[in-house]
């Protein structure tokens, strides 16, 4: 019941309210006809059984007159509509029908001597009052049939009912009309939004809405905003992306064609070794986007016990033939195991990111060093001795496709996005500094203090 | 013809040089937009390739300054900055022409060649003066219809003096532009190529004019034959 209930308003808040408020105005009229029934009924009751006490009362005071005939003829009365007598009465004296109405039948038409009672006589029921006559023998008996009664009642009901019946449908029109008319600025707001291409996220007018509804369209307008903001990031990422394809791509497409245009062995076979460096360039940028867009969906991967020492060893190992090639010094520092709750893969590319910075940007026979410090909290510190980074440059790192102006190297200027996304997810504190140790930059990632983040199981 | 390469990315810059050599540029590359201002005002060039984002100096303020100044030097930007607002900023700064990242190298040769072309104010490919014929994408030239063979020295000093046929052209200035930086220029070189192209296209077609350079003779040089 409470289902289907439910399901009559599921669809249309017009058809919901449009039921009940019919519903209600149905129920509410049937009660009252229904009340006004019975009191109609009871009042005419009361009503008639006064006349007939009336009536009784007269045939007392006319009971000394002589009754010629037994069957005595009621005075014409003018009858209105209904032809057929509805009252009769039977005057008893020493238990002998001493004088009757032409309608009243030969048996008593109550047993009783006094008062109102109901009897059914020959399949008639009557409605009958017994009063005493002057003489104490004298029974004077007047009844009303009770169909007449109900054709009455009846009649006084349709009177009563039938108004009301056309007001009703009357009334569900009206309702229908100003619900819809209500409603319309509802209607009117779902069309809008209805007709919206997927791209307009503009906000929705407010000033002419209900203001039940403006809290909604205010959080509508407050989503399409955040979801703007995010398309307009997404969008102005992919158009960085191709924009920095194509100094790689011009690179590569003008290394070919002069290997194709030379004929000098030499200078064929150096622009070849330019063309593998360019896709290696492409290549690297397509890798680290792609670690970018794979973050948004891996960011709730689940979180393991790792060992930091263990997982910045892997990462050294990885990298280390990379500095070995520029003749630079790497090292690490670490007082052994720190079991941290994490993320392994995603914490292995932020490691993997700022150690190759390292090493791509400073000089050759360049000193690395890599600290993984346990005070309180875990932490690892990376330095090197390369040029370092002014204020200004360490404040703009992370910014998409930003890039050390005059550096040789052929980064691609999102390892630092990459390595902030993380960082936030993590929510470890990121700090850059100049080395004190070494002179060039110095990264620190610290994991927050709380258990609740950090989880350090020791 | 001798062009300025003003690109930061050292993969597309050498690719780049070497492309335009190949297609019979003397390529002079720079790597930010200081040094580029520096030689747009110290050297002579026929054309410019500027890249855009610059280290320094932005490419875009190399043109206007350069622009400022009243070098009528033809610039032809090199970019990935493709949106249309910022072609129409480009050309509006002073741009001769605008052409995307990645561009086709003989294109890029082919437009190089046209802006110099326009800027000495020819509008025919091929220039002709007297019975010589000199068409710059072929590098070739004819005398009196008959292909005639030069070396690369003899063909670019040939077409920086068909290129200024009214003009007298000096020495220094033939200098600048047949040689790219480092490249070692005896003090007779000049003489040797001009000893040679009159060999091969006629003594009077190239008249010195002591003490000052060389010019060309615009009549037919019937009299030689």
């Amino acid at each position: 019941m409470r289902n289907f209930v439910r399901d009559l308003g599921a669809g249309s808040l017009q058809r919901r309210l449009l039921i009940w408020v019919l519903a209600a105005l149905l129920a509410v009229w049937s009660t009252v006809a229904v009340t006004s029934w019975f009191d109609a009924r009871q009042e005419l009751n009361e009503l008639l059984d006064e006349h007939l006490a009336e009536s009784a009362a007269l045939l007392v005071v006319r009971e000394g007159a002589e009754f010629d005939d037994d069957d005595f003829e009621l005075p014409e009365i003018p009858r209105g509509r209904r032809p057929e007598q509805r009252v009769a009465f039977q005057i008893w004296s020493h238990n002998r029908l001493a004088v009757k109405s032409s309608m009243a039948p030969h048996s008593p038409l109550s047993s009783r001597s006094n008062g109102f009672s109901t009897v059914n006589i020959d399949g008639v029921r009557w409605r009958v009052f017994a009063a005493s006559g002057r003489h104490s023998d004298n029974r004077i008996l007047i009844g009303e049939r009770v169909d007449a009664r109900d054709e009455v009642l009846w009649a006084m009901t349709h009177n009563l009912l039938w108004p009301l019946a056309v007001a009703l449908p009357a009334l569900g029109a009206l309702i229908v009309l100003a619900v819809r008319t209500a409603l319309r600025p509802l209607n009117d707001l779902s069309q809008t939004v209805a007709g919206r291409e997927a791209a307009s996220l503009g906000s929705l007018p407010i000033a002419k809405i209900p203001r039940e509804v403006q809290p909604l369209v205010a959080e509508l307008n407050a989503l399409f905003a955040r979801v703007h903001a995010v398309l307009d990031n997404e969008r102005r990422f992919t158009a960085d992306a191709a924009h920095e394809l194509r100094t790689p791509l011009a690179a590569i497409r003008a290394h070919a064609q002069a290997a194709i245009g030379t004929a000098n062995d030499t200078e064929r076979e150096h622009s070849l070794k330019a063309l593998l460096t360019g896709c290696d360039r492409v290549t690297h940028l397509i890798e680290q986007l792609l670690t970018l867009a794979r973050f948004e969906s891996s960011a709730s991967a689940l979180s393991e016990p790792i060992d930091l020492d263990d997982l910045a060893r892997g990462v050294m190992a990885e990298l280390a033939p990379q500095a070995l090639a520029k003749r630079q010094r790497i090292e690490m520092n670490s007082a052994g195991p720190c079991l941290i709750q994490s993320q392994p893969a995603l914490l292995g590319v932020l490691l993997r990111n700022l150690l190759d910075n390292a090493i791509r940007y400073s000089p050759p026979g360049a000193c690395i060093l890599l600290t993984l410090g346990n005070n309180g909290a875990p932490s690892i510190t990376l330095e090197d001795s390369g040029p370092g980074l002014s204020a200004e440059q360490q404040s703009r790192l992370g910014e998409r496709f930003f890039r050390i102006v005059g550096s040789d190297e052929s980064g691609c200027g999102l390892g630092w996005s990459i390595v902030r996304r993380i960082a936030q997810a993590h929510r470890l504190e990121l700090i850059t500094r100049r080395s004190k140790e070494l002179g060039g930059l110095q990264v620190t990632v610290k994991w927050p203090q709380t258990k609740h983040a950090g989880a350090v199981l020791r | 013809m001798r062009i300025l390469l003003a690109e930061d990315d050292r993969l597309l810059g050498s690719g780049l040089q070497t492309g335009l050599r190949q297609a019979g540029f003397q390529v002079d590359w720079v790597r930010d937009g200081q040094a580029a201002q520096k030689e747009i005002e110290d050297e002579e060039y026929d054309a410019v390739v500027l890249d855009l984002g610059l280290p320094l100096k932005d490419g875009l303020d190399v043109l206007r300054q350069t622009r400022k100044r009243g070098k009528a030097l033809p610039v032809l930007v090199l970019t990935a900055r493709d949106a249309v607002a910022q072609r129409i900023q480009g050309l509006d700064s002073g741009a001769d022409d605008y052409v995307i990242k990645p561009v086709d190298l003989s294109e890029l040769s082919a437009r190089l060649r046209a802006l110099v072309r326009r800027a000495h104010g020819l509008p025919v490919p091929i220039l002709r003066v007297a019975e010589v014929e000199l068409c710059p994408a072929t590098r070739t030239v004819t005398c009196r219809g008959k292909p005639v063979d030069l070396y690369t020295r003899e063909f670019d000093l040939l077409h920086v003096l068909m290129l200024n046929p009214s003009r007298v052209v000096t020495r220094a200035q033939l200098e600048r532009q047949l040689y790219s930086w480092g490249q070692e220029i005896e003090s007779n070189a000049i003489e040797v190529h001009v000893h040679h192209l009159r060999r091969k296209l006629g003594a009077g077609f190239i008249q010195t004019v002591r003490g000052v350079g060389y010019a060309l003779t615009r009549q037919p040089a019937s009299s030689e034959t």
